[in-house]
């Protein structure tokens, strides 16, 4: 991994950026990939510029087993779903610390800025990464979001300005500018402002009728700001201190109601992050250490007319985040970790009947990992105790889960790289505080939801002459139980443990990287997936072994880069089958299959003295078709959709 | 937005949970429809309100009926139905219209009602003096002329419900559903002739649904308390006194009117799966007075129940709220004659169409 980084780094960093050392960085990353034991999806920044792709959930979207449950808009919610598992069960790092949600387990991706990361990827059903936080082994799969660490030239400095003008009203500047300090010590900070009045037009069908309607209280303007302080004490270790700060008001147009439009709730939030990470080497130890600190408030409010006074709702988040880790390599091939966690995590809400709950989780993970040129193995024991409080009421019970995972992964052939590999993971997530707590809806005595996953699958990778080329092909064989729904009681919704999901899937992909001529390098993949996934709780139920709602049978992806000297050119294309947005699969909740289709064409100039300039332009075109369609029910997508980019990096 | 989908869903709790009764006019003899046909109530925001028709001769049913007549569909959240001389009316709240349909399903017009430039949401129904009656969420009382469909509006109480027509004045519940916890209390009376609201009773917590006995002389309420300290009741209004007084039974969750005066009660419990069991009595609206059960059968998961005055047939609703509802058809003395499928989700309301 650290091998992988160093070269994308060099690559993004040194002007003129040489073919070999982005071949290489290529290399080294599909061969993480298809030498994992467990599915592992990387994108690098450079890629995904040439791709075409400026947020997370169009980078996400070429990536397979996964699905972006997208609410329309810039503004919209955007969530990230692993092998359909529900958002709550994804695990998301930044910069290897735990993004997460502890009111309703839900992070909106969106909030991320991808202007400044250097690597995103996607772990499923396990990983290869032992030293890391116990926190993050918890989760079906992780969502880890890179950012890039400088390296400096002579002038020490490198700055970057950057506009980006969208459809409907939407501008964003970014400005960023890293600075070194002495020998040991550098610096960056940036600010990310998007505005937009996201009022986009779409097409609404009612039977015989079809009217042309405009999106209502989709507007949003948010400030993200970070600043980050890098030492590297040599001997001593490096250090990170980062600093960030979110600010956004945002419209919430909810679903689309059929002969009334007149949304009325809008969403405020702040959010205050600020964490150290401490890593140092000696001999045959590896530790680190990092401590976190979140403050998250929003306000919602609601101006419906029907309501006597005006809804108005504070809401204020707070984490605190200890985490340590040590990692042995006691021989050859052989590393054993642990990793001790402790999160406090507190919610404060203006809403009647708030209990004011505080969490503390015990996350603590034992790993051992073998490698050797054929043969990879790792296995990991997580236990969890998770404590509750409350300054009203009588807290949720404690709760204590043991769960394991171990993978393998084996070369089949000497000579060739063809592997087979199979995981098992066992994971959980912890009830929310929304699950728990929330007005009477909530129940004190739900247990973790259950996942276990099985995975089989074989990787395989050549490289020849500037060459590359790999594919994946994994089956699974998922479970969940004690699913958290909410589920109607005498008079009020009430969370129970009920649910019980069985999933059978598979997921393939291939990839091409090469050289196809003097003037064009060629990166080409491709990504299906089929996944069973029927609820099967109850045998009485009308929707027995019926397809979970938003669940595609079939879905896949497909990405075109061609690089040449003049232009590059990126080409994306995702395709989603049909879904039932119910859980009974009657033909009324049948939602039409749909692709979206993406265009970039873009180019940086390289100028000044030693190259020292660099102006990159990029034109994207989204949803070329102008297809009318829906992620979630009624929360229309935008149609066809333009963007112009022009970045200037020193 | 998860906020949002919270306050979705306990105002869906408060939703679902009602249903209206109405002093009802006699039916007119049906020309298109026949049989039993049923609003479902549909998921919050999902624009998934449907109708089915059921043929209790033939024992089958057809979904969509609505959208098939019309060509459009209902809407968002269909909360009541009423059939009144040749028209139906129905009223689809979160998507804040009110269908006035002939007896072949074909709208005459979408009734939009406004007052001071906001759309109103139109929650339930209740007939007499020739007049049909209509609550609006938004804290309003309209009267609808049946020959014109003119629309006059009158202030009531905060979030009104259920409403019921006795003697010449119509009561409504002021549930005040949004100012939860704290509720509302009262009963608005409102005069007939004058259209004004001319007093309000003070009742239990948060009260719901409404039902009058034939004569006017008692109106029945049903109210779900603040879900903590205070209990949700039972109780009757002596309209001659103004007199509210607490029934004795445990847990009421939904009255309906039927044949002869006589109010069907159901009260709730839980099985052992959770699900609410509904247990249904029998109780005479005219004599304020307990007839014992209706069936034997309890019920799960119970979710509506409407009655015919003229068959005494009544219809029970079970849903999920995942899936397609069912319906159990019983005749006046208590007998099941068939269970069908409700051909959508959270069967709200059924009339029945001899």
């Amino acid at each position: 991994m650290h091998l992988t980084a160093l070269l994308i780094a060099v690559s993004l960093a040194v002007p003129q950026t040489p073919d070999t050392l982005e071949v290489a960085s290529v290399t080294a990353e599909r061969n993480r990939a298809s030498v994992s034991a467990a599915p592992l999806q990387q994108v690098s920044a450079l890629q995904m510029e040439k791709t075409g792709a400026v947020s997370l959930q169009e980078a996400l979207r070429t990536f397979s087993g996964i699905s972006i449950r997208d609410y329309g808009g810039i503004g919209g919610l955007k969530t990230v779903n692993i092998r359909n598992f529900g958002s709550q069960h994804t695990g998301i790092s930044y910069d290897g610390v735990t993004v997460s949600n502890a009111q309703n387990g839900q992070v909106d991706i969106s909030r991320f800025n991808l202007d400044d990361i250097q690597s995103v990827s996607v772990e499923i059903a396990g990983s290869d990464d032992i030293f890391r936080s116990a926190r993050l082994a918890s989760s079906v799969g992780v969502l880890n979001i890179v950012s890039a660490k400088p390296l400096f030239d002579s002038t020490g400095t490198i700055a970057s300005a950057q506009m980006r003008f969208a459809s409907f009203g939407t501008f964003n500047p970014y400005l960023s500018i890293k600075q070194r300090l002495g020998e040991r010590w550098s610096a960056g900070l940036w600010a990310n402002y998007v505005n937009s009045r996201g009022d986009y037009p779409f097409t609404l069908h009612n039977g015989s009728v079809t009217t042309r309607e405009t999106r209502l209280n989709s507007d949003v303007a948010s400030l993200n700001t970070e600043l980050n302080v890098w030492g590297d004490l040599g001997k001593g270790g490096d250090i990170r201190f980062k600093l960030s700060w979110f600010d956004s008001e945002r419209g919430l147009p909810g679903s689309v109601i059929l002969y009334t439009q007149n949304p009325t709730e809008r969403l405020w939030d702040r959010d205050f992050k600020a964490n150290a990470l401490y890593s140092v080497s000696f001999s045959k130890w590896k530790l680190k250490a990092g401590l976190g600190y979140v403050n998250a408030w929003n306000r919602y409010t609601d101006a419906n007319p029907a309501y006597p006074e005006p809804v108005d709702d504070r809401y204020r988040q707070q984490e605190a985040d200890l985490s340590l880790t040590a990692l042995w390599a006691p021989a050859t091939g052989w590393e054993i970790s642990f990793s001790q966690d402790v999160v406090v995590n507190a919610l404060d809400a203006s809403t009647p009947y708030c209990p004011y709950p505080t969490r503390e989780t015990y996350y603590s993970a034992l790993s051992a990992k073998y490698r050797s040129d054929r043969f990879t193995a790792v296995a990991t024991l997580l236990g969890t105790i998770a404590r509750e409080q409350t300054k009203i009421g009588e807290p949720a019970p404690g709760r204590e889960n043991l769960s394991p995972s171990a993978s393998l992964s084996y070369r089949l052939l000497e000579s060739s790289d063809l592997r087979v590999r199979a995981s098992f993971k066992e994971s959980y997530r912890l009830p929310t505080f929304n699950d728990l707590y929330y007005q009477r809806v909530g129940n004190k005595n739900l247990n973790p939801e259950k996942a276990y996953q099985t995975n089989l699958g074989l990787t395989w990778f050549r490289q020849w002459n500037g060459h590359s080329l790999s594919a994946t092909c994994d089956g699974y064989w998922n479970n969940v139980r004690d699913k958290i729904v909410a589920v109607p009681t005498m008079f009020i919704w009430s969370m129970r443990n009920v649910g019980k999901v069985m999933m059978l899937g598979c997921d393939l992909s291939i990839s091409y990287n090469g050289k196809l001529a003097d003037w064009l390098r060629m990166r080409a993949g491709a990504n299906y997936s089929y996944q069973y996934a029927v609820d099967v709780t109850d045998p009485q139920a009308k929707n027995y072994r019926h397809q979970i709602a938003y669940t595609p049978r079939h879905c896949g992806s497909g990405t075109l880069v061609l690089e040449m000297p003049w232009i590059n050119v990126g080409y994306t294309v995702n395709a989603v089958g049909e879904r039932y947005t119910l859980a009974q699969n009657t033909p009324e909740y049948r939602t039409d299959p749909y692709s979206d289709h993406s265009l970039s064409i873009n180019r940086t100039f390289e100028f000044g003295r030693r190259h020292c300039w660099k102006l990159h332009l990029a034109a994207d075109v989204m949803n070329i078709g102008n297809v009318n369609y829906e992620v979630i029910k009624y929360y229309p997508m935008p149609g066809r959709n333009y963007r112009l980019t022009i970045k200037i990096t020193y | 937005m998860k906020i949002s989908k919270f306050i979705a869903l306990a105002a869906l709790a408060a939703l679902t949970f009602t249903a209206c009764e109405k002093d009802t006019d006699p039916v007119e003899p049906v020309i298109g429809l026949k049989g039993a046909l049923v609003l479902n109530n549909g998921n919050w925001g999902a624009n998934d309100a449907s109708m089915a028709l059921y043929n209790p001769e033939t024992k089958t049913v057809t979904g969509g009926v609505f959208f098939n007549a019309s060509g459009r569909h209902l809407g968002d959240v269909g909360q009541d139905m009423l059939a009144y001389g040749e028209d139906i009316y129905i009223a689809v709240n979160n998507s804040q219209v009110i269908f006035i349909t002939d007896r072949d399903l074909k709208v005459r017009m979408p009734l939009e009602v406004t007052k001071d430039g906001v759309r109103l949401s139109p929650r339930c129904f209740t007939t007499g003096g020739g007049k049909i009656y209509v609550t609006f969420y938004e804290g309003y009382l309209g009267e609808i002329d049946p020959a014109s469909y003119n629309v006059r509006l009158t202030e009531v109480g905060p979030n009104p419900d259920g409403a019921a027509y006795a003697g010449g004045n119509i009561y409504v519940a002021n549930s005040g559903g949004y100012l939860a916890p704290t509720y509302n209390n009262t009963v608005s009376v409102v005069s007939a002739s004058s259209f004004r609201e001319t007093a309000t009773i003070e009742v239990n917590c948060n009260p719901a649904e409404m039902v009058a006995s034939r004569d006017g002389r008692y109106v029945y309420v049903t109210s779900y308390g603040d879900f903590a300290a205070i209990p949700h009741k039972f109780q009757v209004i002596d309209t001659r006194t103004a007199a509210v007084s607490d029934l004795d039974y445990d847990n009421v969750i939904k009255i309906a009117m039927g044949k002869d005066d006589e109010m069907l009660v159901v009260t709730g419990d839980y099985d052992e799966n959770w699900n609410v069991a509904g247990t249904i009595w029998k109780h005479d609206a005219g004599t304020n007075s307990s007839k014992g059960k209706f069936t034997e059968s309890v019920i799960s998961p119970f979710y509506s129940i409407s009655a015919d005055t003229a068959t005494g047939y009544v219809f029970v609703g079970t849903s999920d709220y995942i899936s397609n509802g069912d319906v159990l058809f019983f005749d006046a003395s208590g007998k099941q004659i068939d269970k069908f499928d409700s051909q959508g989700l959270n069967p709200q309301k059924v009339l029945f169409f001899q």
